[in-house]
């Protein structure tokens, strides 16, 4: 599992966004000293066009010719895209970083920032991003079980979630005892689930996407 | 009027003779009366007194002057018939004749009922009979009021003009042609520390400070080989070991079309001078403050452009050190050319806190050759990130053929910042919201005795608020500034002998527009 995760993160692209040459080649020279793969753009829009939605991380800058790292936040949002943001500044002013944190940035960084903190904020968002992306997975493959159960099975998962035990629900349903033994032992099995708590998990996770 | 009868000894002669002695006697009366009637009609006064001091003849001049008649006078002593305050002084001349027999002169004075003062000077001399015993006196009397007016406003106005002389700062100072001091005011002997008991009637030299010593000879000689006015300024040492700054003058006194000798004016500027400096002193303070006030005002772009080399340093020093740690893979290539990389980036921020530290550094005015069309570059660089802020791209048209010109750097610096704030500051303005492609262009060109420079905006042009001149202090449509830049601007600008206008352009924005000449260097060295 936790192999699995690397695995992923380092396949994982770092975007660099900077109208600056020099930012922008040092920022990929330190994400290539992690091994990690980068792709630089040196403009906004430019990375608007090319980007479709790739595992990873976004690094960028905030002054710009053109769209600056906040517009480009807003309108990656407004695309639906969910990737992490780290937005680096040579100049904060406070009103520009709250409005960035608020759009769901990493994190805002003074140019020149402390130590590690580039690094690790560029770390955070590739985890944030491998996290959302394993959740979506898990999700999907839910609903795709879900769906894979019949009116009846449907029933029973509702009833147990609901707490009844096997008599009431045989009671409930008009149907023998060994019936509906054998209907919950389907719903187990199709759904993958070892215990009741794990049922339950699925189904409340099932509700809030669905909401 | 008449002289008084004498007797005549000739009286009861022979008939014949006493015929003749008459016809002699009307002879002497008609030439007496005769010389009365010219005593009569001379304007001086002529009287005639016997040993006792009593009025044998007075002439018409003297009855007139003291409104007199013959009868009130003749046969009186002066002390009957005279004004009061003349009584005493007649009567001593009167004893000093008579003692020392020989003429005197003495003048009088004395008020008439009018109040008016009038002045005589008169002549007495003794009368001696042919024996050459004293007989009496004779006197001749003359008005000399109008000279004695004369002679006391003459007095007046050169009392004036010596107490003017005197009181006037500047020295002044009379040479003859030998450079003897003839006369010198105040001033002159005790700015100078000279005593007048040695110096007046003498060549001052001497006693002068070596170096004024020379320069006063020189000009001295000047004045008297080319015969004509000089003036000049000369800078010499005092003897408190600091220096005075003068001003002088000289000219040719003439008498007669003849050089008599020297007039000389000196004045001591030191004092102006010193005030003048520290103008000048506070003049650079506030160009500094101006200066340091715009940075403020730019401290964003400015810390971006420090910060951006530091944080590329940053970060190829940390994929260096990430790249050492795994040594199995390292890559030997990348991290040398990270290296370089940090090298090129700390020498561009070692660029820009010089040029930062040399616009903000308080320097006095200093000309320098310099490109004009790199100042506009660098000016430019300051306010790299303003624009960007402001989503402008500033464009640029810089005459290749333009002169050398002699100026001072970071003055005519801080007027192109200025002037390029102003521009971007501009679309902050509510008026400027419908303008959708912003556009700044600085230009430069040649001039015929020159080059000119202007920067231009498509905002909404110049607001003139009830006539008032935008390059006058405290103007300003801004909420956060002092509205000094433009007046700082044309300051700077006009003490490069330049000029600084602004006109709505084209575009319907903005244009300011200032000129330099091709400064004419080598003719102000002195």
């Amino acid at each position: 599992m936790t192999t699995e995760t690397t695995t992923n993160e380092m396949a994982a692209t770092v975007f660099v966004v900077d109208d600056e040459e020099q930012a922008r080649e040092s920022v990929c020279a330190l994400v290539q000293s992690m091994h990690h793969p980068t792709q630089a753009f040196q403009s906004a829009e430019e990375f608007l066009q090319v980007y479709n939605g790739d595992a990873g991380c976004l690094v960028t800058d905030y002054r710009m010719i053109g769209m600056n790292g906040l517009e480009l936040q807003e309108t990656l949002l407004e695309q639906g895209h969910e990737i992490p943001v780290v937005v680096v500044t040579a100049f904060a002013r406070t009103p520009v970083t709250v409005r960035s944190i608020q759009k769901g940035a990493v994190t805002m960084l003074d140019k020149p920032y402390n130590e590690d903190d580039l690094w690790s904020a560029i770390r955070e968002g590739l985890v944030l991003d491998q996290q959302r992306r394993q959740a979506k997975q898990e999700q999907a493959e839910v609903t795709m079980r879900m769906a894979s159960l019949n009116k009846k099975e449907r029933q029973i998962l509702d009833l147990i979630v609901a707490g009844e035990p096997n008599k009431v629900m045989a009671n409930q349903l008009d149907v023998s005892l060994r019936t509906i033994e054998n209907r919950r032992r389907t719903v187990f099995t199709k759904l993958g689930a070892q215990t009741v708590a794990e049922l339950v998990a699925m189904v409340l996770t099932q509700r809030a996407t669905n909401n | 009027l008449h002289l008084e009868n004498q007797e005549s000894d000739s009286k009861g002669g022979l008939s014949q003779l006493g015929d003749r002695a008459g016809q002699l006697e009307a002879e002497a009366v008609r030439q007496s009366q005769q010389l009365i009637g010219v005593l009569d009609t001379i304007n001086d006064r002529v009287f005639l007194k016997d040993i006792q001091g009593r009025v044998t003849y007075v002439n018409r001049a003297f009855l007139k002057a003291y409104g007199l008649s013959a009868v009130e006078v003749i046969g009186k002593s002066h002390e009957q018939f005279l004004p009061a305050e003349m009584v005493l002084p007649c009567q001593s001349a009167d004893q000093a004749v008579l003692q020392r027999e020989e003429p005197i002169c003495l003048e009088t004075n004395w008020q008439d009922d009018a109040g008016n003062r009038h002045w005589s000077e008169t002549h007495k001399a003794p009368l001696h009979d042919t024996e050459g015993n004293i007989t009496g006196i004779v006197g001749v009397s003359r008005d000399i009021t109008a000279r004695r007016i004369t002679e006391d406003e003459l007095k007046r106005q050169k009392n004036l003009l010596e107490q003017i002389i005197e009181t006037v700062p500047d020295w002044i100072f009379v040479k003859d042609r030998q450079r003897r001091l003839l006369l010198a005011n105040r001033s002159f002997y005790t700015e100078q520390g000279l005593d007048p008991g040695k110096t007046l009637g003498r060549d001052s030299t001497p006693f002068l400070p070596t170096k004024l010593a020379e320069i006063a000879y020189e000009t001295d000689t000047q004045v008297l080989v080319e015969k004509r006015k000089i003036s000049g300024e000369m800078t010499v040492p005092t003897v408190d070991g600091k220096e005075k700054h003068l001003e002088f003058r000289k000219l040719p006194l003439l008498e007669e079309g003849e050089i008599k000798g020297i007039v000389s004016v000196c004045r001591d500027l030191t004092e102006a001078k010193e005030a003048e400096e520290q103008s000048k002193r506070n003049e650079t303070l506030l160009l500094h403050a101006a200066r340091l006030s715009s940075i403020g005002e730019l401290v964003a772009g400015i810390a971006h452009e420090v910060n951006q080399p530091l944080f590329s340093i940053l970060n190829y020093a940390k994929a260096i050190e990430n790249a050492l740690r795994d040594d199995e893979a390292l890559d030997l290539t990348a991290a040398r050319n990270w290296i370089g990389k940090i090298r090129k980036e700390a020498d561009r921020g070692g660029k820009i806190t010089r040029r930062l530290k040399s616009f903000v550094k308080p320097t006095e005015t200093q000309q320098e050759a310099a490109d004009l069309n790199q100042v506009v570059a660098e000016s430019l660089e300051f306010l790299a990130m303003e624009s960007r802020d402001a989503k402008i791209v500033i464009e640029t048209n810089l005459a290749a053929d333009l002169p050398t010109l002699v100026l001072d750097y970071i003055q005519i610096q801080q007027v192109l910042v200025n002037l390029l704030k102003n521009a971007i500051e501009t679309f902050n303005t509510p008026d400027a919201s419908q303008v959708l492609s912003r556009r700044v262009l600085v230009a430069s060109r040649r001039k015929t005795q020159g080059a000119e420079v202007s920067v231009a905006d498509n905002g909404p042009g110049v607001f003139i608020k009830d006539g008032q001149n935008i390059l006058d202090p405290f103007q300003t449509t801004k909420h956060d500034g002092l509205g000094l830049g433009l007046t700082i601007s044309k300051t700077i600008i006009e003490a490069h002998q330049g000029e600084l206008t602004y006109h709505t352009n084209d575009w319907g924005g903005a244009t300011f527009c200032f000129t330099l000449p091709v400064s004419l260097q080598e003719d102000c060295e002195t």
